[in-house]
């Protein structure tokens, strides 16, 4: 133990008398800290840094990598774009825009939900602005061929209009961040003929 | 991907250039340990930027910001830092002591630095506010006639918040020339790093005969629990409210304990950085009150110094210009906060849940590490001696970190927010914005016990 010591130098005898107690804090904090570093490092591992654009590699492990295609292509177009809105539970209310939009009524309020999925629309897509729709509203609608709905519900089966929605693919990630809640499950169409 | 880190890396040399040379005016003469003056210089840098930025922003001026000025005036920067460095060689004590702690540090955290740069943007509030918010500074040249300020799409964005961190990262995008939403993380990251070895830097000059094991030891188990190494770089402003609030308590702390009462040179950069917090985030408006108080009133009563009190005052012009500019513009656009105080409704129930809320968060360790509880019952010993040995002035550090907690408290007591909501999805954070500045606190605290037990004044 002697010897342990003389490598380290100016020690204390306080220190001497704390530092296992050290040494055992050190490494239960680095425990968090092993995970943590590793979960967030395991995305390096589906990257190429000798291939060109790195951006849209990591961007490809994205939780809403499709979406992020989608908008890529169609920010700047004049396609119409829909999106579907669904989930409607306590956890998703937007009390900020509730506040706002109610801050001049007197009647009750009409509550606002924002999930992650009309987060990252609107991210995404900015500075172009993705109206929103409720199911019942969607379905009075008529979109045009050719027109692009983003849902959190697969709309195939709850449309008269199914047959004109092809669901654009959203595949599984190689990449899972799992110190995340798994993001709700969302939709991709295109409208056809 | 390495033309973006480059940029990224000068993007932050640039904030320490421009706060080293700032110190390097103010502190001159000064022998400041490496290890403080390097996070401060960043923390001074981004403070000198942020109402810059504010008023370019107002003036709908950000498109100077280009590659092309960027480059210029880093390269001017570093061409003043160089004279400044040859006619005051002496400023920064540098020694291997310093170099060893720092190189192992950032070793350390190298992994850490990795992952920011490979990190695409998920969380909640850094999309939906603040990379929002830089996005549209990066497609509008200030705030008039920007879309997400005029368009109730956005609402959710809440507009009224201090747009400091915001536009800092819209400088970024426009050096690149893209909204690059994961190599900003590398900028944002460094203002944890800064407040680690700002931690290191005090523990290293507050208790001298400890040794390098010890310091890394104590300082890596304090600074690596699971709430800093997730809010790193995930985009969220507290750690750069935290990296604030370290940097004005250490200032504070060097001001009480100023044997050449060497004033000025430490209300300034208090105004300043305490500005800057308030520019950023709203939980830095009563940091600013309360660190401007507290830094005033002990130069006007502990120093009985009338002057850097109004040399101070006359630089919080700077950052209060910014903040008018701002309010002028919520004003004209009709944007108010929506916190809307519902007094003291339900005192006792929302008393209660607080209480508990707070107390669960204490040992909550998959969050905090085992260092939170570790650190409250150190803090309880440190108080209770040095409250018997009646040395009251060493608890005023303590006592700015427990009036912020108060603020929040006050929050809390008076929002019109479902408060079993806000709270859980709150509060850590909140603890995160304390946390280093309750390092520095312990470290202060324990030298003066220590003091108290090596002159046996205790027995």
């Amino acid at each position: 133990m002697k010897r342990l010591f003389s490598y380290i130098p100016s020690i204390s005898t306080l220190e001497r008398y704390i530092l296992p107690s050290l040494l055992i804090l050190f490494f239960i904090q680095f425990h968090y800290y092993k995970f943590y570093a590793q979960k967030f490092g395991e995305i390096a591992h589906y990257t190429d840094t000798s291939k060109p654009n790195m951006y849209e590699q990591i961007q490809n492990q994205h939780q809403y990598a499709e979406l992020y295609q989608l908008a890529n292509k169609y920010r700047n177009t004049n396609v119409q774009l829909f999106l579907v809105t669904t989930l409607q539970e306590r956890e998703y209310l937007d009390y900020v825009t509730t506040y706002y939009q109610n801050q001049n009524s007197n009647q009750k309020k009409t509550p606002v939900y924002l999930t992650e999925l009309k987060l990252m629309t609107n991210y995404f897509f900015y500075p172009r602005v993705v109206r929103s729709y409720s199911l019942r509203q969607f379905k009075k609608l008529k979109p045009i061929p050719n027109s692009i709905v983003i849902a959190d519900l697969d709309l195939r089966y709850s449309l008269p209009i199914q047959s004109t929605l092809v669901q654009i693919p959203t595949g599984p990630k190689q990449y899972i961040m799992n110190i995340k809640k798994v993001p709700k499950p969302y939709y991709l169409f295109n409208v056809t003929q | 991907m390495r033309e973006w880190i480059f940029i990224a890396s000068c993007f932050i040399l640039f904030q320490y250039v421009i706060g080293y040379i700032f110190l390097s005016f103010l502190w001159k003469n000064y022998k400041i340990s490496m290890l403080i003056y390097v996070p401060i210089a960043w923390v001074i840098g981004n403070a000198l930027s942020i109402p810059l930025l504010y008023c370019l922003a107002f003036y709908n001026l950000l498109g100077y910001i280009t590659p092309f000025t960027g480059l210029v005036v880093f390269t001017l920067s570093c061409f003043v830092a160089i004279a400044v460095t040859v006619s005051n060689k002496n400023a920064v004590h540098i020694s291997k002591r310093h170099i060893v702690l720092l190189s192992v540090v950032l070793l350390f955290f190298f992994p850490l630095i990795k992952n920011s740069v490979f990190s695409f943007l998920i969380e909640w509030d850094a999309v939906a506010e603040w990379f929002m918010k830089a996005q549209s500074f990066f497609y509008s040249p200030g705030i008039w006639g920007n879309q997400l300020f005029q368009n109730s799409a956005f609402l959710y964005t809440e507009r009224s918040y201090p747009l400091g961190g915001s536009l800092l990262i819209s400088v970024f995008y426009r050096l690149v020339g893209f909204v690059n939403d994961q190599t900003v993380q590398l900028y944002l990251l460094f203002f944890y790093l800064n407040s680690v070895i700002l931690g290191l830097g005090f523990l290293n000059d507050r208790i001298r005969n400890i040794s390098l094991l010890s310091v890394l030891l104590i300082v890596l188990s304090f600074f690596i629990s699971p709430l800093f190494i997730f809010f790193s770089h995930n985009g969220y402003m507290d750690m750069v409210i935290a990296n604030v609030f370290i940097s004005v308590v250490v200032l504070y702390i060097f001001l009480l304990e100023d044997k050449k009462q060497r004033i000025a040179q430490y209300l300034i950069p208090i105004t300043l950085i305490a500005g800057a917090g308030m520019l950023i985030k709203n939980e830095g408006v009563p940091l600013f009150i309360l660190s401007i108080i507290f830094s005033y009133l002990t130069a006007l009563f502990k120093y009985k110094r009338m002057k850097p009190v109004a040399i101070s005052g006359t630089v919080l012009i700077y950052p209060l210009l910014a903040k008018t500019m701002w309010e002028y513009y919520k004003s004209a656009s009709n944007i108010n906060y929506y916190f809307n105080p519902i007094g003291f409704e339900d005192i006792r129930s929302r008393t209660t849940l607080i209480v508990s809320h707070y107390l669960n968060t204490l040992q909550y360790t998959p969050t905090q590490g085992v260092t939170l509880i570790l650190a409250f019952f150190l803090l309880i010993i440190f108080t209770t001696i040095l409250i018997a040995k009646r040395q009251y002035i060493t608890l005023l550090p303590q006592l700015l970190l427990l009036l912020q907690l108060g603020s929040y408290t006050y929050f809390y007591l008076v929002t019109s927010l479902p408060l079993d909501i806000q709270l859980p999805a709150s509060f850590d954070r909140l603890v995160l914005q304390l946390l280093p500045a309750l390092f520095v606190v312990l470290v202060y605290q324990g030298e003066k016990v220590t003091k108290i037990f090596s002159n046996k004044q205790f027995v």
